[in-house]
């Protein structure tokens, strides 16, 4: 009666890597779009009518909705926070967005100086989110913890942070692969401490994938741009020649511009003047014939636009999916020897596959915009099955016998601000 | 007494045991019995309390130590669910949620609040802060953005000055008959960008070399001018950023929850409803060069000349629904039933 089912950390995604255990388990997730949706409008209503203060509240219970049905290993996770904490942190958080959103008529002064406060607050408002989250998500109520420093925040997400500027961006991934460390590296369920063991070699490989990707399709917009550019540039030029060409090129100029009729090609040596007007006859038809042909133009811009707009998205959401499999699975949990059992290691498998994720991601946001955010609700339970079903735990009965780890203080600034800017987790 | 099986989590250590939960209506005190009948736990009446439901997830007993025991929906006996201590807040909400009404109502609710915020709130709430703002802060920001396109986007004009005064003074003659005392002043320069007039907050009208040009009469300069006046009488500048503002803190709030993918893609959804309101501030200036041109004699016939000759060297929008300027030939329709 006692131990029933081992535990893993929250919102599980799996994949481990070097020692493959005996089988994996997979997360499950039990709720429904359908579901989802009556929580999400109401929600939304109750939102929008305390004109925001309810958000705390929602944001918990969307929360708890998510975790509650995530099941792994026949136990649930479960989001324990309080919204009366979480509202003061909305509350600071809300107001120095205010302050940075309204700053612009004041002065571009007070905009810049609320920058510089979230950028020097930015490390410690990390810090205080994955506190929170940690100390507030649990599986089979035992809560998980994150053993990070404030200073170590500091370190990685002001002091290196400040040199990538200075390396034109060249230490961006080494500062990203200190970030997931960070947060893995740090994180532990009950007492059993998670170890992040993935280099940075790899980081640096998707990144750089990913700007080449990027630079790439910049390449080919510009030079969309460039042909329509020079397409209408030509046509804007051809009435000039009337008057600025020599006859003698003029006579190439139709030739080669225009179909020469046979009659024309007869009377080479008309008299310049009718070679003029018969120029000028061409000139106004192929301008005619460019005028209809310039509308063509638009469409073609406006999809290179529309690519320009969804190729960084992409690249980015791919990265993502590429560093997520990669975090996951150079990252296993080392579980202590009890009394009634041995040392154990869980480890995790991801498996996401970037295209399969971004034509999910496309077609939600197709059908939400098409719903006029209607489908919001079952594009997120799409993306969360998704994501859970490319995640696998291994050695999960490690977790059995976990002892909680007792501990301290919440504070809901983080994770609100988290949410406002919308940090992730990467988990 | 009464008695149901759950599954207890102490908080303590991973794993959990399933219980006999045996509840005492009198003394509303829990306790836990392990399989082999033995008390492992009790909670008295205080220490105790009951998680509202949500979706169709199995009901929570949260203990005041940190423990929690899982039932089974439907496990539950009626007069328990009844009675228990709970979050009396989110008991409402599940009230809602579980109703089709409850729902429903919140769906319309939503609608409905999304519709007086874009349509009423928002807007009231710009002209009113708008109104309220010292001058010396609109001069202040009409400053700035004059000093940051001065130099990218403008060269000194090339018209000669006796030009511009001669403009600046029939204009003042002109809105002197109209009646309209909002203070302003005509700016010229040349562009870059091509023909172009817009106003300042501050109340500067900037008008360009090219735009000069490419009227056929004083008079289109005349109303054009009157449709920037319109702008800066409105307080049209000082909305708009407002409305912005408004809009990208809305925008934060309501997509915060989402993921980023998503709020990526509600950037284009707030350029939509953004360009909705630059829109009829349009259409609100050309009402008031109407009213300008009818009450100084000048018509409206002018500025449709003007519009007609955009619309034939420029086109008419292609996209009308993203821009921020409502098509020339639906303006020039607006206009004509001015004239009449």
């Amino acid at each position: 009666m006692e131990n029933e089912l081992p535990p893993l950390p929250p919102e599980a995604r799996v994949g481990p890597p070097p020692l493959p255990a005996a089988t994996g388990e997979t997360p499950v997730f039990t709720g429904s779009g359908g579901e989802y949706f009556r929580i999400w409008i109401v929600n939304l209503c109750l939102t929008l009518v305390t004109l925001g203060f309810y958000i705390p509240w929602a944001r918990v219970r969307t929360r708890r909705y998510f975790y509650r049905n995530t099941i792994l290993g026949g136990a649930s996770f479960d989001y324990l926070a309080d919204p009366k904490r979480l509202l003061v942190g909305y509350l600071i958080v809300g107001a120095l967005f205010f302050v940075y959103v309204l700053g612009d008529l004041i002065s571009i002064w007070v905009t810049l100086g609320a920058l510089l406060v979230f950028f020097l607050a930015f490390p410690y408002i990390r810090y205080k989110s994955l506190r929170f989250f940690a100390r507030n998500s649990a599986w089979q109520n035992v809560r998980l913890r994150f053993h990070g420093t404030l200073g170590e925040a500091y370190r990685i997400y002001l002091g290196m942070m400040l040199l990538v500027p200075l390396s034109l961006g060249l230490i961006y991934p080494l500062v990203a692969h200190r970030g997931s460390q960070y947060l893995f590296g740090n994180l532990s369920f009950g007492q059993a401490r998670g170890q992040f063991t993935a280099g940075c070699g790899r980081f640096y490989a998707i990144y750089l994938g990913a700007a080449g990707i990027f630079l790439a399709a910049v390449g080919v917009f510009i030079a969309v741009i460039a042909a329509a550019a020079f397409y209408s540039f030509s046509k804007i030029e051809t009435p000039k020649t009337e008057d600025a060409v020599p006859v003698e090129v003029a006579e190439d100029f139709v030739s080669e511009k225009a179909p020469v009729t046979d009659e024309e090609a007869e009377r080479p040596t008309a008299k310049p003047r009718e070679v003029f007007k018969d120029l000028t006859k061409e000139g106004a038809e192929i301008q005619r014939a460019e005028d209809d042909l310039e509308p063509d133009l638009s469409p073609l811009i406006a999809l290179g636009a529309l690519a320009f707009y969804f190729v960084p998205i992409a690249v980015f959401l791919g990265a993502g999916v590429l560093l997520r499999n990669h975090c996951w699975n150079n990252f296993h949990v080392s579980v202590p020897a009890t009394a009634d059992q041995p040392e154990a290691e869980v480890t995790f498998r991801s498996r996401m596959k970037v295209f399969t994720y971004l034509g999910i991601q496309l077609g939600n946001l197709l059908l939400i915009l098409l719903t006029l955010g209607i489908y919001l609700p079952w594009a997120k339970v799409r993306i969360h099955r998704y994501r859970l079903r490319c995640l696998e735990v291994h050695g999960l009965a490690g977790l059995g016998g976990v002892l909680a780890d007792p501990d301290a203080e919440q504070n809901a600034v983080g994770d609100s601000a988290s949410d406002l800017f919308d940090l992730e987790f990467g988990l | 007494v009464r008695e149901f099986s759950g599954l207890f989590f102490d908080g303590k250590k991973a794993g959990g045991q399933a219980v006999l939960v045996r509840w005492d209506e009198a003394t509303k005190t829990l306790s836990l019995l392990s399989s082999a009948g033995e008390v492992r736990h009790t909670a008295e009446v205080d220490g105790w309390k009951l998680e509202p439901a949500l979706g169709s997830l199995p009901r929570r007993i949260l203990l005041a130590d940190g423990g929690v025991i899982e039932v089974p929906r439907g496990e539950l006996p009626a007069e328990f669910t009844a009675t228990a201590r709970t979050d009396g807040l989110m008991q409402n909400v599940r009230r809602l949620e579980a109703s089709s009404w409850g729902w429903a109502a919140a769906l319309l609710g939503a609608v409905a609040s999304i519709g007086l915020f874009y349509f009423f709130a928002l807007p009231w709430a710009a002209r009113h802060v708008a109104a309220q703002l010292p001058e010396e802060l609109t001069a202040r920001i009409s400053r700035e953005v004059l000093e940051l396109f001065d130099g990218k986007m403008f060269d000194p004009s090339e018209l000669p000055p006796e030009r511009q005064d001669g403009l600046r003074d029939s204009f003042a003659s002109l809105a002197a008959i109209a009646g309209d005392p909002t203070p302003y002043e005509i700016i010229f320069r040349s562009s870059r960008m091509g023909p172009n007039a817009f106003a300042l907050p501050g109340g500067q009208i900037l008008l360009t070399d090219e735009l000069v040009e490419m009227t056929e009469s004083d008079d289109e300069i005349h109303l054009i001018l009157a449709h920037e006046l319109g702008h800066i009488h409105h307080q049209h500048g000082l909305r708009t950023v407002l409305q912005s503002a408004g809009l990208v803190l809305a925008a934060a709030f309501f997509l915060g929850d989402m993921s980023s993918v998503v709020q990526v893609a509600g950037a284009v959804p707030v350029m939509l409803v953004e360009s909705g309101y630059s829109r009829n501030f349009e259409h609100e200036a050309d009402e008031y060069a109407a009213r300008f041109g009818v009450a100084t004699g000048l018509g409206v016939q002018p500025l449709i000349d003007f519009f007609h000759r955009l619309d034939r060297e420029y086109g008419d929008d292609p996209l009308p629904w993203i821009s921020t300027h409502p098509g020339t030939r639906d303006r020039i329709k607006r206009l004509q039933r001015w004239q009449e």
